[in-house]
Order: structure tokens, then sequence, then C-alpha cells
């Protein structure tokens, strides 16, 4: 008997005491579910290359080649020029419905391709040209078709046009990668949405347009009847700013009209199933209503929100999906499901578990940088769930609910979901959270409500109704989804490779592995003579390092209503909508900036190891230290092990360390508060790491906390160093509780294993939420969890085939394990395995 | 240093060193640059341990039941 | 020559780099991304990288090379870049082109053109 077939004969209740729950899934869910969930193409990059099968779509390049060489006969302006681009292309593009789908649209023209826009930069089109897997059939023929694209947009692209924008200096620094994360532009990032004005039911598509009509009609009176003053000279920028807006809702509308037709017609001369038939039907009448009018049931509002990130994924690459989905659909099931039984609840929970089938298949090519620090997904689509409402009532609805029992059944690792914690929220909602954590989910994370309320009107004065609407724009940091609330882009590159700060302390700022002068010029560390000078040099590293990001993401923001403005962005937002400003410009914005801290901890713990060992102790001078660490601790084994292993590290609750670690983070705060956005609001920091632990191993040298060049840094956040934790858990909490979280810096991720075998069961769950009391109780503004056995992790390396559906918390979101290299797989289980309770 | 699966003689430093298998212990993985296996090597002795395949890496880092650590 | 108008040269030769006809390429016999003192970008899909030997104002591709052994910065050079006359080239002993690891800036070239 096959293995398959064995387990075909095994029982639910079995499955589920063995705790394989990717089969359980399997077993439980529709038939209709388990067909869509099959027939998508993993999107994610193990290491730095696409799966076997994924291949980079031409589609896109093609059409706007040819909309280039069109509008070369108008003269037309910029913003409409773009806006021309991307309708030529919503179109023209191929679109298909997948069997047995009720929600349809799909960013590329095929399943499996990635979404390809050669106008973004040279870079991008480079690597693309060089990609050794991704290129598709018939390879040589396509190889041609590629280098006529990257030729064609050469001298031409967004990023050709924003490069001579930048300082020079700055701009090399943050092209070697070093210390930053992406280029500085407003198509590449993560963009909030002002769900407020969209998501509410009182408008669509066509009211917006109708909107935008009539303004373009009143500047256009005021243009040609006013007496000329220079009052109205903005008015020409106004108005091709709404004209572009118009193409854009247009073209989305008429994209729309295209599946109404294909859908229409698949129904009624080639579907033989009368049931897919009126499916087929009720798709077509369903795009036939969406995005154009307001949704009137779930499943009309599941395939407007999906339109909408659709249009925004053709408009720009990103690398997040800020939603709140069950506080936006929430009115419409409980419409179709409680009120007038439309839908059963388990029809319910396959339109949304299809939703999020639908979010996990989006792929856009990303940089080889993007896909080794965001393995296994093709960016953070972090779900936020629960919450309160404007009035501080508590939002969780039946559709948290149901989110929650769709993702176990459709297992997913992105979309991942974070729960917005507060006290009032209903066990019921806290049960469905824990099975999904149990289930070996990762998700949902568990954020702290009133702590990040509070963090938000601290850090950015936004007033406490608009905070209540927070969501993760990417995978930690909240956002309003309001009018002035929202951030229309937040740009990547103001994520920072924080471990340098520490290593070039010891380089005096000269990076050895991009050879270059990147950090400040501070003094020589082999003549400090106590603890004082390494921290002033610290502090000196860490304003050049974050100062520099920061420099270069303002003059990018400030500058990118001009070089890539966002014109279907800016049509569903109601700032641009009114002013007929571009959604990006500063001005109109209060300002939500963070800074990424990637690999932060290893500052606390190594600036630790110096104070004990070279300054206390005097075991070692700086001058023996830094010997070891230009060696990069080779020879000086026994040395480093003295580093790691006498040494007080971060996460056991010892106030030696834990002292260092919060004089850190309030000296960046203070630094934060000097920093200010183009919007003139604060900096702070926000430590997390995704999977940049691992794509910056071989870029950041050895440091004092012993590790060298090449180690996995720390798994990211404020997580202690995996198997470093030796206290167990409440030590582990009460480091964490040291910190502020509303004063210290933005958001604070923490890692946490846990063993499934011993949160078996209702004593399980009790346990677990006596450990979230606790949590609570020291104000920690987030926790996230992996409950998936060292067993499990190691039979998933030797034996992938089998176990193709474990899925794991990498930090700040999920994977499938078999998706992640194997220096991130050996990361994560080397993570300690807390014991609670 | 040899490679306990080619054969390959030459000192760690001529190994291809990958990463630590845990920070707080003498135990590194490197990959001969002959045979391309990845060894897991006692870095204080400068010996090769094992080879190490898919699932078989010594790491993890736990004490207590199921290999937790408890609070204390 | 200022820091600023060193980095705007390094900065054009990236860009022309970039920009330089797909359709023609050819690879040559010694490039930089096999010499052992070459490390990739982390943005090195594109195929940047600089070298641990040479400074900044080397050129490699004037006759006679220039080599810069003084400046701060290293010199900024491409994968593919030819290095046949230069004369710091050692041929990489072990070269990695497995690309589902990360980054390993000292021995991983997985692009396209490195494969065998």
């Amino acid at each position: 008997m096959t293995a398959e077939a064995a387990r075909n004969l095994e029982s639910v209740e079995d499955l589920e005491k063995k705790q394989q729950w990717w089969w359980v899934a399997e077993k439980t869910r529709s038939r209709r579910l388990d067909y869509l969930r099959k027939a998508i193409w993993k999107k994610g990059a193990i290491g730095g290359l696409y799966n076997p099968g994924v291949k980079v779509d031409l589609e896109f390049g093609l059409l706007a080649m040819e909309s280039w060489n069109a509008a070369q006969v108008l003269a037309d302006p910029k913003v409409i020029q773009f806006a021309k681009h991307l309708a030529h292309y919503l179109d023209n593009k191929t679109i298909f419905i997948t069997d047995h789908a009720q929600l349809v649209g799909y960013v590329g023209s095929l399943p499996h391709t990635v979404f390809w826009d050669p106008t973004m930069g040279e870079m991008l089109n480079e690597e693309i040209y060089n990609d050794s897997t991704a290129i598709p059939e018939p390879v040589e023929e396509s190889i041609k078709t590629v280098a006529e694209l990257c030729d064609f947009w050469a001298g031409k692209t967004m990023q050709s046009e924003i490069l001579p924008t930048f300082d020079i200096e700055d701009m090399m620094k943050v092209m070697s990668g070093a210390v930053g994360w992406g280029l500085p532009m407003s198509r590449t990032g993560y963009s909030g949405k002002d769900y407020e004005y969209l998501m509410t039911g009182k408008r669509a598509f066509q009211d917006i347009l109708d909107e935008l009509n009539q303004k373009i009609e009143e500047a256009d009176y005021r243009i040609h009847n006013e007496t000329p003053t220079p009052e109205i000279l903005d008015l020409y920028d106004k108005i091709d700013c709404w004209e572009a807006m118009t193409i854009m809702l247009e073209a989305g509308m008429r994209h729309a009209k295209r599946y109404a037709r294909l859908a229409r017609t698949l129904a009624e001369q080639f579907e033989a199933d009368s049931t897919r038939r009126e499916e087929l039907l009720l798709v077509a009448e369903t795009c036939e209503q969406v995005p154009a009018k307001p949704p009137r049931s779930l499943q009309e509002s599941l395939q407007y929100d999906l339109f909408i990130q659709l249009f925004s994924r053709t408009e720009a690459v990103e690398g997040a999906w800020p939603s709140r989905p069950d506080y936006y659909h929430g009115p419409y099931y409980q419409k179709d499901v409680n009120e007038k039984k439309r839908l059963t609840e388990q029809a319910a929970i396959d339109l949304v578990g299809e939703f999020l089938i639908r979010a996990a298949e989006v792929g856009q090519y990303k940089p080889r940088w993007t896909k080794e620090g965001l393995q296994g997904i093709d960016g953070t689509w972090v779900w936020t769930l629960g919450g309160v409402n404007k009035d501080g009532s508590d939002a969780c609805n039946d559709l948290t609910i149901a989110f929650m029992k769709a993702a176990r059944q459709v297992r997913v690792a992105n979309p991942t979901f974070a729960l917005r914690w507060h006290p009032e929220v209903r066990d019921e909602v806290m049960r469905e959270a824990f099975e999904c954590i149990r289930h070996g989910l990762g998700y949902p994370s568990i954020r702290n409500d009133p702590v990040l309320i509070e963090n938000a009107m601290f850090w950015h004065g936004h007033p406490v109704e608009e905070a209540r609407t927070w969501l993760h724009q990417a995978c930690m940091s909240p956002a309003p989804t309001t009018k002035h609330g929202f951030q229309p882009m937040r740009m990547a590159s103001a994520t920072a490779n924080c471990a340098k700060i520490i290593e070039y302390v010891f380089t005096r700022g000269f990076d050895k592995t991009v050879n270059m002068q990147m950090g400040a010029l501070t003094d020589d560390p082999r003549k400090f003579m106590d603890f004082e000078e390494v921290k002033t040099a610290w502090s000196a590293q860490m304003e050049s390092i974050f100062g520099l990001l920061v420099r270069v993401v303002n003059r990018g923001r400030a500058t990118a209503p001009k070089t890539c403005p966002r014109p279907y962005l800016s049509a569903i937002s109601e700032r641009s909508v009114e002013t007929g400003m571009d959604v990006c410009d500063p001005s109109l914005s209060r300002g939500n900036a963070w800074i990424t801290g990637f690999t932060w901890v290893e500052n606390a713990d190594s600036l630790a190891a110096v104070k004990k060992l070279v300054f206390d102790d005097k075991k070692y001078t700086m001058d023996q230290l830094c010997d070891a660490l230009e060696a990069d601790w080779e020879g000086h084994e026994a040395m480093r092990l003295d580093f790691v292993n006498n040494a007080p590290k971060w996460g056991n609750d010892d106030d030696y360390v834990d002292d260092i670690m919060v004089w850190c983070l309030r000296d960046v705060a203070r630094f934060s508060k000097e920093m200010k956005c183009p919007s003139g609001n604060n900096w702070p920091l926000l430590p997390e790491n995704v999977s940049g632990n691992i794509h910056y191993a071989n870029m950041v040298g050895a440091l004092p906390n012993g590790r060298r060049l090449g180690d996995a840094l720390y798994d990211g956040g404020i997580s202690p160093g995996p198997g470093l934790d030796k206290k167990g858990p409440t030590a582990v909490l009460k480091s964490c509780g040291k910190i502020n979280h509303v004063e210290d810096g933005r958001a604070f991720l923490l890692n946490q294993r846990l063993s499934p075998s011993q949160l078996a069961g209702e004593k399980g769950f009790t346990m677990w939420k006596a450990y979230l009391k606790t949590w609570a109780d020291l104000g920690l503004d987030h926790v996230q969890f992996n409950m998936v056995s060292d067993e499990t992790l190691r039979a998933a390396q030797s034996d992938p085939e089998k176990y193709q559906e474990v899925i794991v918390r990498v930090a700040g979101y999920s994977a499938h394990f078999v998706d992640i290299s194997r220096k991130t797989q050996d990361n994560i289980i080397q993570r300690t395995v807390q014991g609670i309770g | 240093m040899q490679c306990m699966e080619c054969g390959f003689e030459a000192p760690i430093s001529g190994y291809r060193y990958l990463y630590n298998a845990r920070i707080d212990a003498s135990v590194a993985m490197r990959q001969c640059p002959a045979c391309q296996a990845w060894l897991a090597v006692d870095q204080l002795n400068e010996k090769p341990l094992q080879a190490v395949g898919p699932g078989q890496a010594p790491w993890g880092k736990s004490a207590g039941i199921e290999n937790l650590a408890e609070d204390r | 020559m200022s820091r600023r108008d060193e980095l705007r040269k390094v900065q054009a030769g990236r860009l022309s780099a970039q920009r330089a006809p797909k359709a023609t390429q050819v690879k040559a016999e010694k490039i930089c991304g096999l010499c052992s003192n070459y490390s990739e970008g982390a943005f090195s899909g594109e195929g940047a990288g600089s070298c641990r030997i040479l400074k900044v104002k080397s050129d490699i591709s004037a006759d006679p090379p220039k080599y810069d052994l003084e400046s701060t910065d290293g010199y900024q050079t491409m994968n593919l870049m030819d290095a046949g006359k230069c004369q710091y080239y050692e041929k990489m002993s072990f070269v990695d082109k497995d690309g589902t690891e990360c980054s390993d800036p000292r021995y991983r070239r997985s692009m396209r053109q490195m494969q065998d």
C-alpha cells in the first residue's frame, strides 16, 4: 500500500492525534477549496531562486512597449502617459478564470507567472536577464525577448529618472545594499490604502469618477473664465492628475467587465454543468457590479477588494498587503449569513478561503535582495483581524472567526493574520486564534491593541479615533486607514541592517563586504579606555546609518509625486480626489514613517560582552578583541566561546544586558524625534527581521557576541538569540517588558517557539491564555509563535516531498518550511522551544 | 583536517565556512571544496565530526521535557 | 578628484553597464565574477560587486590598466566584467552556483551566465 493510500484510510481523529494538521485540512475542506488550493503556484523564492516552473511574465513589458511607442506621437503629460500605459495593459492583458473559482483576477497573464514591469528599473531588468531559472519556455527565444525589453527600456525607466535626483554619495551607499534595503521609489514598497474612503460601502469607482469629472470641469472653467492670477497656476497640474485618475478608474471598470464577459461566455457557451453555469453567471454579475458600484454581498465585497489590490499591483510592485478584512467585509457576512441567510457558514468559509488563495497566488518578480529577505513568500500580506471600532468597542465579528477557520482549511503561508488583542476580545475568538497556532500556521501573531493605539498617538500624533482604525502596513507597523493617517508608500529603503552599527564601531565605519566607507569615521577602537567610549562610537554609527536611510527616503518621498506618480492609488484616496495632488505628496499626509530595524539584538549582546569581558572583568584588551574580530574569530575559538557563554545575553531577565538594550533603544528614540519625515513627523525604530537575518548573514562580519561572518543573525525584533534564552519564557517576557513599548519605538517583534504536545487540548489553551496574560500585563506589543516540533522539522528536511505543507513562522511572516533555504530552516530549528505553565 | 567523505586534506581554513550549528558551541558547518560535502566540524580541535545531510544536523537547544527550556 | 566626483564616475560606470545592449553581450574568458578578490554586492542579481584589492580610482579596462591601491573605497566592478588584463586576478578554485541559498558574496555566482 502506498503512503498516500494508507493516509486516505486514516481518520481525521487519528491525523489530529498525530498533529498532522495539513492532512486534516485536506480531508476536511470542501472539494472546491481543495481544488483551488492545489491549483495555485507558489510564488515565493527559496534563497534567491523561484520554485521550479514559476516563470517571469513578459506580457506587461511587450504591451508597455507598444503603448510607449504609440505615446510618442502624443504630447501627454507624464502622469497621463503613465496612466495610459497601465490602462492599455488592463485592456489587453490575458485573463483567465480557474475552474471552480468564484473570485477572479490575477496580476500576471497566466497562473504560473510572476509579473514584471520593465519600466521600473534597469537593475531589476538586468537581474531578470541574468536569472537562471525563471525565463519562460522556449528559453532561447524568451532570452531574446527579455534582452529586447531590457534594451528598449534602458535609460527610460523610473530608476533612471530618480537616481540623478539623489545625493551621489548617499545613493552609492544605499545601492551597495550593505545597510539598507531597496530603492526609494513610490512604486516599490508598501502601499497603505484609504479604506475608510473606499471600503465602507458609501462609494465605488463610478461615484469617484463622477466626482473627478466634476472637479475637472470646475477647474477648467476657472482657468478659462477667471482673471489670470498665480492662484490658478496649480490647476493645470491638478487637472492632469485628476484626468490620470479617471483613466485608471475607467480602465479598472473595463477590466472587470472583461471578466464579466468571459464568465458569461463560459457559462452560456461552454459549461455543461448546471451548478457551475450558475456560479459563472454569478461571477459575471459580480464583475458587472464591482468595482464600478458598491458591493451588495460578501462575494461582491471580496471581489471588489481583490480588484482594488490587483490594480494597485499593476501600478506598483507592492511588498505588502495592508488589510483589515473582517472589519470591512464583516457587514456583508453579517447580512448574507446571519440576516438574509443567502449563504451557509460553510459557503461563506469557502468564499473567504478562496479569497486567501487568490491573495496567496499573487506574484511579482522581486530582486534577489527581496527574494532572500522574504523567502517563501511574495510579500508580507499580514492581514489585521479584531481590534476595536472607532468608539473603542470590540470590533471582532463572525467574519473574524470565519477567516481563522478558513485559514486552517486552506493553510496558505501568505496572507497571514495578526490579531489585535484587547481585554474585551471574546474567548471564542481567542480560541480560534489558538487553534490556528496549534495547527502550526504560525499565525495569527498577537498584537496588544491598547499599547499600539497609544503608541500611534505618541509617535505620530494620530487622533484616537483614527489610531483605532490601524492595520499592519507591512509585517508589523500599525497605520491608520484614514484620509490623512494612511501612508501611501512606505519605501523599504528605510530598513536598517542594524548589526552594522556595532560592526562599524570596530571597523571605524568601513564595510569590508562592499569595500566602502559606509559609516562614520569614529575613533580607533583599540584605544578605547572605557565603555563610555564604545557607547559614543555606537551612537555615532547609529546616527550615521539611520541618518543616511532617512535622508534618502525623505528625498524619495519629496520627489515622488513628480518622478513616479501613482494615479491609481491617488484615485482611490480621498485626499487626492479632493485636492488633485498625487497621493504621495507629503503635504497631504500626517506622516507615519518608521525605520525597520533588521538584526537589532546583536547590538545589545555585543555591547554587553565588550563591557563584561573587556572593561569589567578585564579578561581581554580591546586590542585582542579587534584582532579576533578582524580574523573573523579564526584562531580565537576559545575566546569566541568566552564572549558567547560568559557574557550576559538578552532574554534572560538579566539587568546587566537588559539595561544596555534599553539604553540603545532610548538613544535611537532620541534621534527618532530629531529626524523628521517630509510631512514633519517622527521616525521611530521598529525592530523586526523577516528573513533579513539570513540575507545579511554573509554581509555582516564577526561581532563581539560571538558570531562569525556567515552565521545566521538572530531571528529578529527583540527576540533573544536562538538558544541563548536559557531561563524560560517568563524571563524572556520580563526582559522584553523592560522596554517601554509606547515610547521606546514603534513596535517590537518577539518570536517564541512552543511545544505542540505540551499545548495540546483544553489544558494547552488555558496555559497559552495564562502566558498571554503575563505578556499583556508586561505591556509587550507583539508576540508570535511557532508550534511545530524539531522532529517534524528535521523530518521535513530529510523528506521534503512528504512535508510540503508544513508551515513555520519565520519572522513577521509565515512560510512553508520546504520553501525556505537550508540555513533559514536550521535557524528556525535552533530557536529554543519554551515550556510554559 | 581530512574530509571524511572524500579524503581531501587541508587546514581548517581551506574548508568553506558555512555557519554555526549553534552559536554557543564549538561546532560549525563547513564545506569540503573538493567533494562539496557539508561537514560538522569541531572548531576548537579542528576535527570533522560528521558529514551532515538534510535533517541530520546536531541543532536544537533545549532541556527538560520534550526538549523544552523550562522556567526557572 | 573629489570623493563626489569619484563616486559619480563609479555610478556612471555602473549605470552604463546596466544600459549596455543585452542582445550583444559576450562573456569574456576571465571575468571579475570568477576572481577570488571579487565580492558580490547585496543587490547582486544585476551583477554589481567590488574588489577587495583594487581601490576606487582603478580602471582595469584601460590600456594599460590603472591600479589604485591607496584610496579608501573599493573598486566597483561587475560580475561579468572582462578582467583579462588585471594583474591582481586570482581565479577562484571553488565557486558555488546554487541559487537556493542566500547571498554569499565570497563564493556564490548563481546567475544564468555563470552556469555551465
